[in-house]
């Protein structure tokens, strides 16, 4: 067990790293230089100054050369300073960091809890009304454009009911738990809305084939009754494949974030990636695309383990 | 006379297949739909010429009209006819879903038979390669994609600035991040299908990979890659309109159904019909295209689609 978690976590350790050589790559390629913001910003800079900017900066080596010394100064606990923010990139997104991790985590939590039942709802009622309403549910969860969904909620639920707060995270002036909770409320609900659906479907169809299987048949021989059936032997099976899928869920519940965080004004992590790469911030892009890469493997690697531990019978490579 | 009495009597894979996508209710209303949204887009010059106003054409003293026999959907806040707009929109939502469906499905399918074919270490780096495209935070990097300069890749100002390249740019970034399903899947087939006497036998004789790979293997992994290039469309359409919402996709004045969107959060208390359309015809254009994947993978491969 140890050895998988291990050689697991190093697996996701590459991929952070080959990410981290992509992205800073492309970070290089992003319109703007960062010398020349600085040259607008001071009419009495010459183009030698612009040299010797450039060579002060390291700008004027290769790409794979700066991208070793950057990764030196990174795992040196050297992050670099945000442009737009003029603090260290670390200090400025931590808060942000544990505002997605709140909004992921009781996304995802709510979403699961909601869609292991609604599942096996419709597999129990397969073919029924149940099953039918459920599974149009699903589709609309899943074609529904994220950003749209959002739109909506605000229309009905800020702007015509009047019920939560448009987006922000808290009112100014008034500040409380309660105020924080029911400005969560609606961002939570759209990227669970988004999480639902294919949790769901997946749910569904795994717990049909389980009920097919001999052990739900010799459950039902032995006379237990059916709730024990359906909870202790069909969803307990139907569970293993469905945490794997979770597992390669976490990048999109990311890209979730990032649209239900832009739309509510929600300061995350996804939000301060988009807001830092239409800022020219290039630092806090680069640093927040990677802490975003590694929250998904972290997502990814908690699931595998969770799964290793569900299922007896897998063995651990 | 005989023959067709033959086919009567045993009928072929094709017409069974059909017979199974016509009895999937959902599909068969989505595939209707899916035409006449086709029409619409097709159709978007016809009416402009009708109705004698271009779907760019901004007018500040016609802002926010209510629909009427000029503007059948009304306008929008720059004066601009909405129907045009969302049939103009339209034309960029399909080409865009069904081209980089089509790229994504390509790329898939190679690297898939590749990895499924010769096995091994290949097929170790090219899976270690799909998990590596799954496990990224997929939008983020898209957005960073869609940001970069192309000038600085050394693509020359007149086509870097020109107005269609935004289209050819997310067909392109979107095509390298969507093809992991179809590799996978396609992958999986081809390993089943490397067991099956008539590939052994082709071997066997002496065939060369190249012969094997197309002509024995290929047609018989065309089915789910129809599948999941079908239920791909949906999900690359919901992409495009959320990097056009965010600013990075189709650049103004091309419309499409996300940019149409991009100044919605202000139309909200406004306007809001003119949140509402676009949106909905994302939904429902995305909607068809799922059920018409899901009455496919019924109609052509029956024992996945329980």
């Amino acid at each position: 067990m140890m050895r998988f978690i291990v050689i697991r976590a190093l697996e996701s350790l590459v991929v952070l790293a080959l990410m981290s050589f992509v992205v800073y790559g492309l970070i290089g390629l992003m319109p703007g230089d960062p010398i020349d913001i600085m040259l607008a910003g001071d009419p009495n800079m010459t183009p030698e100054d612009r040299i010797r900017l450039r060579a002060l900066y390291g700008l004027d080596v290769p790409i794979y050369q700066r991208y070793f010394t950057w990764l030196g100064a990174a795992l040196g606990g050297d992050l670099g300073y945000s442009r737009t923010f003029s603090r260290p990139v670390l200090e400025v997104m931590t808060p942000y960091l544990g505002r997605t991790a709140l909004l992921m985590f009781t996304s995802f939590l709510l979403s699961v809890a909601i869609a292991i039942p609604l599942g096996l709802l419709a597999a129990v009622r397969q073919r029924r009304l149940a099953d039918y309403g459920i599974n149009l549910f699903c589709f609309a969860g899943k074609s529904v454009p994220p950003f749209w969904l959002a739109l909506m909620l605000i229309l009905v639920f800020a702007v015509e009911l009047n019920w939560f707060p448009a987006g922000g995270i808290e009112t100014v002036g008034a500040s409380g738990f309660v105020d924080r909770v029911r400005h969560l409320v609606m961002p939570v609900a759209c990227l669970t809305l988004l999480n639902l659906a294919t949790v769901a479907r997946l749910m569904r169809a795994e717990a049909i084939t389980a009920m097919r299987q001999d052990y739900v048949r010799t459950a039902r021989a032995k006379g237990l009754n059916e709730r024990r059936v359906i909870w202790g032997h069909a969803m307990r099976n139907a569970l293993n494949p469905v945490v794997t899928v979770i597992a390669l869920e976490f990048g999109t519940l990311f890209s979730g974030a990032l649209i239900t965080e832009t739309v509510f004004a929600y300061p995350g992590m996804g939000k301060m990636i988009y807001d830092a790469i239409l800022g020219n911030d290039y630092n806090l892009a680069l640093v927040g695309l990677l802490f975003a890469t590694l929250l998904v493997l972290v997502g990814n690697l908690a699931a595998d383990i969770g799964y290793a531990v569900l299922d007896p019978r897998i063995s651990y490579r | 006379m005989t023959a067709t009495l033959a086919k009567a009597e045993r009928p072929s894979q094709r017409s069974r297949a059909l017979a199974r996508f016509v009895r999937h209710r959902g599909a068969v209303v989505s595939a209707f739909v899916l035409v006449l949204i086709i029409v619409a887009a097709v159709a978007a010059p016809l009416v402009e010429s009708w109705l004698g106003h271009g779907p760019n054409e901004p007018d500040l003293g016609k802002r926010f009209q209510a629909p009427s026999w000029a503007y059948p959907l009304g306008t929008d806040e720059a004066g601009r006819d909405v129907l045009l707009r969302l049939m103009y929109g339209g034309r960029v939502s399909l080409l865009v879903g069904l081209v980089a469906a089509l790229a994504s499905a390509l790329i898939g399918t190679t690297i898939g038979i590749l990895a499924g074919y010769y096995r091994g270490r290949l097929d170790a780096f090219l899976m270690r390669l799909t998990d590596f495209v799954i496990a990224l935070p997929t939008l983020a990097l898209l957005i960073v994609l869609a940001a970069v300069d192309l000038k600085k890749v050394g693509i020359p100002d007149s086509i870097a600035y020109s107005e269609a390249v935004s289209l050819y740019r997310i067909i392109f970034i979107i095509s390298i991040v969507s093809w992991t399903g179809v590799a996978r899947l396609v992958r999986g087939a081809t390993l089943s299908m490397r067991t099956r006497e008539f590939v052994r036998a082709a071997v066997a004789l002496g065939a060369p990979a190249r012969r094997i790979i197309l002509v024995h293997i290929l047609p018989n992994v065309v089915g789910p890659v129809i599948v999941a290039t079908t239920l791909s469309v949906g999900g690359i359409i919901l992409l495009e309109s959320v990097l056009s919402f965010l600013g990075l996709g189709i650049q103004p004045p091309i419309a499409s159904w996300g940019n149409m969107l991009s100044n919605a959060q202000e139309l909200l208390t406004q306007a809001p019909q003119l949140v509402i359309y676009p949106g909905l015809a994302i939904m429902i254009t995305v909607i068809a295209f799922n059920f018409l994947g899901d009455g496919l993978q019924d109609a052509l491969d029956p024992r996945a689609g329980e």
